[in-house]
């Protein structure tokens, strides 16, 4: 139950204009995080989070890549 | 206790990552599905499904564009409750808020609009309702999915086919909505009396009880009753215990706020929205 954020499962299979479309709309400084199918992003009681699993969460601020720092605490 | 919210049931995965849900008990194939789906559910998990049942061709490729010249107002996808075709007399997806005979054969739930993410979620204790037909949507999916589900219910009790927008204002604030007067209930806004219908609805219990019903979601949510949220309510009233929610596929799409509209990309409002309203 996270607010201000918007996931996108199955990064890097999903139709490519419909991730875009997805990050495009956005509104600025929301993230926007796509998940590929291995790995795995968790938020950590104090708030951070963290990422396991192969491959790599991307996450998308204002149509832009970011890092998981951007993610809401 | 941990929740884990899933994106897909059974076999039928696809390409969204998102299930069906099987809940048209009249097959066994279907029904052993389902029966599935409850083994599932009963070992503490909650899915997300979507329901594709009905859905032509051409809304399944979603990869293809609905209007190939990309007039405006086209976002690109077909939705899926338009132009769909009901395969061997199986329910149309789309609201179902005109009068029609197999609204009632086919009972609560279907003919609903879809695409349809469906909460189904494990309580503690082991009891596995399957819960109303709360989706998470938004504006043009799940929670018209609930207006559809109200509507069902109250043709039931005899509801016409009538009723008026008011202002946001006349809405409290909450956007504008679709009043319904109950069948029975005198002419309507336009100084029509209510079609008569024949049937067992007029005496049903409800009848004459007018009811709101949404019509563009979020702004509408106060509307709802709260047997509409149920799902939701219960996984929030689990999480706020101190459960652990984990989300995978389109299980972690509809966890969030805003989520990502699955149909075509867009975002709308997820079910960590609903955090705020209980």
């Amino acid at each position: 139950m996270v607010e201000e954020l918007a996931v996108i499962p199955h990064f890097g299979d999903e139709n490519a204009e419909k991730v875009h479309r997805s990050i495009a709309l956005a509104a600025p400084g929301l993230p926007v995080v796509g998940l590929p199918s291995a790995p795995r992003s968790s938020a950590d009681p104090d708030g951070g989070w963290r990422q396991a699993g192969q491959g790599d969460a991307q996450v998308f601020v204002s149509g832009k890549p970011a890092g998981i720092d951007a993610l809401p605490h | 206790m941990t929740v884990i919210v899933r994106g897909a049931l059974d076999e039928c995965r696809h390409r969204l990552g998102v299930g069906h849900v099987e809940r048209d008990t009249r097959y066994p194939a279907r029904r052993a599905r389902r029966q599935c789906v409850g083994g599932r559910l009963r070992s503490g998990l909650v899915d997300v499904g979507q329901d594709h049942r009905g859905a032509a061709p051409r809304q399944c490729a979603r990869h293809c564009f609905a209007d190939p010249r990309r007039r405006p107002g086209d976002d690109g996808h077909t939705s899926l409750g338009s132009g769909c075709r009901p395969p061997r007399g199986e329910p149309r997806p789309g609201m179902r808020i005109g009068s029609r005979r197999r609204w009632r054969w086919h009972g609560h739930g279907h003919g609903a609009a879809t695409p349809t993410v469906t909460p189904m979620v494990a309580t503690e204790g082991g009891a596995v309702p399957w819960l109303s037909w709360v989706g998470a949507n938004g504006p043009t999916g799940a929670i018209s999915m609930l207006s559809s589900c109200r509507v069902g219910r109250r043709r039931g009790a005899g509801v016409a086919d009538r009723g008026r927008v008011r202002t946001s204002r006349e809405g409290g604030g909450h956007g504008p909505v679709v009043v319904r007067e109950a069948r029975g209930s005198g002419p309507g806004p336009d100084g029509a009396r209510p079609r008569r219908r024949r049937g067992r609805g007029q005496r049903r219990a409800g009848a004459g009880q007018p009811f709101r019903v949404p019509r563009w979601g979020i702004a509408l949510a106060p509307a709802l009753g709260a047997q509409d949220l149920a799902g939701v309510e219960a996984l929030l009233d689990t999480w706020r215990r101190g459960a652990v929610v984990a989300g995978s596929s389109a299980g972690a799409m509809v966890l969030t706020d805003p989520m990502v509209d699955p149909r075509g990309g867009a975002l709308t409002v997820g079910w960590a929205w609903w955090r705020n309203w209980r």
